[in-house]
């Protein structure tokens, strides 16, 4: 058996943690970045302390971001041309308020949106969140493809570290110049996916016969219920998020 | 089993292995040190097989997936979807048979991508496309060049050579597929006589 994720945020159904995924995406595009700032970030690092692996999820947050988050404020601050209040100046950098909020505000929606993506599967078992979309009619067949393609992933990156073995034994050069490198791309993919297409009949007979296609209902090997205290979360992040929404919508018009 | 369930069982085992694909193109361009990305061949190689609405889910799960570890690769998904989109297209009309074909599915491929990617880079990435290809753009923004006028450039630098290599190469793997392998998918009538 796998090691399972641990602390109390991975207790709750799969589902609960989307409604919150999706309710704090589209709250942080109708605010500004004061609201993705202020309020989500602290909100979803302080979640991530219960996720068991605090560590480890900071090291992905800031790994995901950290050059875009530097490119994006290095181009507002060149694009600014506004006369707002300086901040810094250093021969002919000059780094001005509009500039800062311009790049805060650009950054918002995706921080928020890289913070809540990455403390969702911190917590959630991709097998979890298959299991618990099928138990709400999703077709087994995305279940197929999402769990098979993470599997396949890792094996078709260990048969292509074989193949280029092979090829380079064979006397391909993958060093060199430019021309060489090109040249070894093709023997070194090639083969690869010929194989991977060759064996798909026998996988597609595999899977027929375990009833793959079978209209019936499907059963799991593993049990995940929803609980009382998931309904409640779910619909409290669903009015506040509407709550939310219909304030903004008032902001906007009056 | 009726013909059209062993179809789809076909096309439904492809999209992992496009997925796969795409992803392992990437990684062996990283490994091999080549300036393009090469991240979509298995989108188009899908489309091309099992038309275009396999494609789109292939691009769209592979963004998705890819989003797990790096969020950021989640809206470009729409770009991926439009990729797998436009190459089952052209694969049915006949265009990935023929060297010609295969040109002018390069050229709406790569139109396709400038469409939907250079939009998404500059609306909510603010110009920064996270790979090093951003020092293109900053360089071109510090020379006077407007934001749109910056991602443009720099796409088109990086994106063209790139999607034409992963157009042909689909096209040559499609040549070294038998034709007993190849009669199983949805789309083999646009490659078998």
């Amino acid at each position: 058996m796998l090691e399972r994720k641990k602390g109390p945020l991975s207790k709750l159904y799969p589902l609960t943690k989307l409604v919150f995924l999706l309710c704090s995406i589209v709250l942080s595009i109708v605010f500004d970045w004061k609201f993705g700032y202020l309020v989500m970030v602290p909100l979803i690092l302080f979640l991530a302390l219960f996720s068991g692996n605090f560590i480890g999820f900071m090291k992905k947050f800031i790994g995901a971001l950290l050059l875009f988050v530097i490119f994006v404020f290095i181009f507002k601050i060149m694009l600014d041309n506004s006369d707002s209040q300086i901040v810094f100046q250093w021969q002919f950098i000059v780094i001005r308020v509009q500039g800062l909020i311009d790049g805060l505000n650009q950054t918002s929606v995706l921080v928020v949106m890289a913070a809540v993506v990455l403390l969702f599967f911190e917590t959630t078992e991709v097998e979890d969140l298959m299991i618990s979309l099928q138990q709400r009619k999703v077709s087994h067949v995305v279940s197929y493809i999402v769990l098979s393609t993470l599997q396949m992933i890792p094996d078709m990156v260990n048969r292509s570290k074989v193949i280029m073995q092979a090829q380079q034994a064979r006397g391909i050069e993958t060093e060199g110049n430019i021309f060489l490198r090109v040249r070894a791309f093709f023997p070194s993919l090639g083969p690869l996916i010929i194989s991977s297409i060759s064996e798909l009949e026998e996988r597609a007979i595999t899977l027929e016969v375990r009833g793959f296609s079978a209209s019936v209902q499907k059963t799991f090997l593993k049990d995940i219920r929803s609980r009382k205290i998931d309904t409640i979360l779910s619909i409290a992040f669903i009015l506040l998020s509407i709550v939310l929404l219909g304030w903004r919508i008032y902001l906007w018009l009056f | 089993m009726s013909k059209t369930a062993k179809y789809s069982t076909m096309a439904i085992l492809l999209i992992p292995i496009g997925i796969a694909i795409n992803y392992v193109g990437g990684q062996i361009a990283l490994i091999l040190k080549l300036p393009v990305f090469i991240d979509v061949i298995g989108t188009i190689l899908v489309g091309a097989l099992a038309g275009p609405l396999f494609g789109a889910i292939t691009g769209l799960i592979t963004n998705l997936i890819l989003g797990i570890t790096a969020p950021t690769w989640i809206p470009y998904a729409i770009v991926n979807v439009a990729i797998g989109i436009v190459a089952g297209l052209c694969a049915k009309r006949g265009w990935f048979k023929t060297f010609k074909g295969a040109l002018i599915s390069s050229v709406l491929i790569w139109l396709v991508t400038q469409l939907t990617a250079n939009p998404v880079t500059v609306y909510l990435f603010g110009g920064v496309t996270g790979s090093g290809s951003s020092f293109i753009t900053s360089f071109l923004i510090a020379t006077g060049q407007s934001l749109w006028q910056s991602v443009i450039t720099t796409a088109l630098i990086t994106e063209t050579v790139d999607k034409f290599i992963s157009v042909f190469i689909v096209f040559f793997i499609i040549k070294a597929i038998p034709a007993r392998t190849l009669l199983k998918f949805p789309l083999a009538r646009s490659y078998l006589d």
